[in-house]
């Protein structure tokens, strides 16, 4: 009984600092929606929650990517920069980025699709939402066949 | 109830909405539009400068159909970017001074980038 309620206390404590729940949800201990812990996966909300993480992992290439460039240009075009090339954490960045590029422009081609008010059967949502993860695979594939 | 000769459905018009609040959802729709081709471009443009001379590939900026796109694409992409990160924090945030902290944070960071990386590449084509 005492282990549960110190991890009880550890998962409130937590929670609060983390933010995850605002000061009122802990204090009524009411669930939050979507109780991930006893969420059944499905394709639809995977994708949704990589069509978020791709977005993050975009942005955060792009900023450091334009901010390499701008400091390259302002440097007087340091030739050291160009070293970066080189090693192989930038090589799997690159392989990673355009892996989410492709994969978010899938499922971003799907939310269009919906916005404009189609796909919206289990079916359609199946069959799209494979259709863009074999496209990034796809396409991230036959890219880096064409630019090795 | 009604003590004058306006109708309540005349009273209750215009009153609810600000009439605006969506601009942000169609902006990002509007901005994934153009970025979808440019993406395209930009595949290309890495593909024909992948493995050319430095010089070259900055020749090759330098032409009115790569400069163009790619500019647009940057800001297009920031942009995006800026309003998805925004939707993100919002979802997932709930701490209100935060939550606002950081959307603010970021819409500065893209502004920077942005002007940033415009006058680079100005700068880069003007050598």
């Amino acid at each position: 009984m005492s282990e549960i309620i110190i991890i009880n206390t550890i998962n409130e404590t937590a929670t609060y600092f983390l933010m995850l729940k605002t000061k009122q949800e802990i204090h009524n201990n009411r669930p939050t929606s979507p109780h991930m812990g006893i969420y059944r996966r499905q394709i639809s909300s995977v994708l949704s929650i990589f069509h978020r993480l791709t977005g993050i992992a975009l942005f955060g290439g792009l900023s450091i990517g334009s901010w390499w460039f701008i400091l390259w240009v302002f440097n007087k075009f340091d030739p050291a920069f160009l070293h970066v090339s080189k090693f192989w954490l930038f090589k799997f960045a690159a392989l990673a980025l355009s892996f989410c590029g492709f994969y978010h422009l899938g499922t971003g081609l799907r939310h269009l699709m919906w916005d404009v008010g189609c796909g919206f059967s289990i079916k359609a949502i199946d069959l799209t939402g494979w259709l863009a993860v074999i496209f990034a695979c796809l396409m991230t594939a036959i890219f880096w066949c064409c630019i090795i | 109830m009604q003590n004058n000769f306006r109708t309540e459905l005349a009273r209750a018009k215009g009153l609810g909405p600000a009439k605006g609040g969506a601009h942000h959802w169609w902006h990002q729709r509007l901005t994934s539009i153009i970025m979808t081709p440019l993406f395209f471009w930009l595949l290309f443009f890495i593909k024909c400068n992948i493995d050319q001379e430095l010089s070259t590939v900055i020749s090759n900026i330098h032409k009115p159909y790569n400069i163009v796109p790619m500019l647009l694409l940057i800001i297009t992409a920031f942009y995006h970017g800026m309003l998805g990160m925004r939707v993100i924090i919002e979802d997932y945030i709930p701490n209100i001074a935060i939550r606002s902290t950081l959307i603010v944070l970021i819409q500065l960071f893209c502004i920077v980038t942005i002007v940033s990386i415009v006058v680079a590449l100005l700068s880069l084509i003007s050598i």
